[in-house]
């Protein structure tokens, strides 16, 4: 049976304009090659911190994304899937 | 892109596979590769055909024999992935002076198990990863950095934080488990992406 297709032009742009990082702060928590975990700016170069376990990385990067006014915060688990997306209102 | 990017990629290809082999495909195109899969490719031509094609047509090839014992008790080891890898190795020895530049890299989980069940193979390239995606990533990414020691390529940490941004994007953008999207079109929004960004 022939699968269905998951990729159109659009949605393969729109995808890819999200590496661009222009649009939206976002914040993530992903594993290291290292054993721990990283919190790290999307589409930024260095990790703002490293912990050794994911669940102290997950509470400084809430606390953190929040005082930088991020717009989101995902959490991935060691395959790099995201497990939690977590959006935050924006209060003016 | 030809047969100097393209990498013919053996490995399994089931769901339970699916957190090395994304990773896997993402690495060798955010490196300037051009993965090369039977899965992906038409099925008028027999399977067989399909996969000695892919063969004769790159330069590169990644062997993931990770998976040829049996992960329950009572399942059967699987041969596809050694007899794939003999089919290049074939290729890299007889099949005439164009082959003679054909480059393998063989992945195991642990370091020694090749050993116990294919130790003709000692002495070709033969890395291990300990099932751990971001391990798989650094090992691809080294062995190509190797072969080339001219070109300078992009960290491990770049290419996984790209890759964990990837998924994030797809996650965003995508209602269905990306775990059911086919590897095809993994590979069409990853390559629309790195080319992006690069």
């Amino acid at each position: 049976m022939k699968q269905k297709s998951w990729y159109t032009k659009k949605l393969g742009e729109l995808v890819a304009s999200d590496a661009t990082g222009e649009k939206e702060l976002g914040y993530k928590v992903i594993s290291s090659l290292s054993g721990g975990w990283s919190v790290r700016r999307c589409g930024g170069k260095r990790a703002v911190r490293v912990f050794d376990s994911r669940k102290d990385a997950v509470a400084f990067a809430k606390k953190y994304a929040k005082s930088k006014s991020a717009d989101s915060l995902s959490i991935h688990d060691q395959s790099g899937m995201v497990k939690k997306f977590i959006y935050f209102k924006k209060t003016d | 892109m030809g047969f100097s990017t393209n990498v013919f990629i053996n490995c399994p290809f089931d769901a339970k596979y699916n957190t090395l082999q994304r990773p896997l495909i993402y690495t060798i195109i955010y490196l300037g590769m051009d993965p090369q899969l039977a899965q992906t490719k038409s099925s008028a031509i027999t399977r067989i055909d399909q996969i000695k094609k892919l063969i004769k047509e790159s330069k590169f090839s990644i062997h993931d024999l990770s998976r040829c014992k049996p992960l329950k008790r009572n399942e059967l080891p699987r041969f596809n992935m050694p007899f794939e890898l003999g089919l290049d190795f074939g290729c890299f020895e007889y099949g005439g002076k164009k082959f003679n530049e054909k480059k393998m890299l063989v992945l195991e989980t642990d370091r020694y198990h090749y050993q116990k069940v294919l130790s003709d193979i000692a002495g070709c390239d033969i890395e291990y990863h300990n099932d751990d995606p971001n391990t798989l990533v650094n090992k691809v990414r080294n062995w190509f950095s190797s072969i080339d020691a001219e070109k300078i390529y992009p960290q491990t940490t770049d290419i996984w934080d790209a890759y964990n941004d990837l998924l994030r994007s797809l996650g965003n953008r995508l209602s269905g488990n990306i775990d059911d999207m086919p590897i095809a079109d993994f590979i069409k929004f990853a390559k629309n992406r790195v080319q992006t960004f690069k």
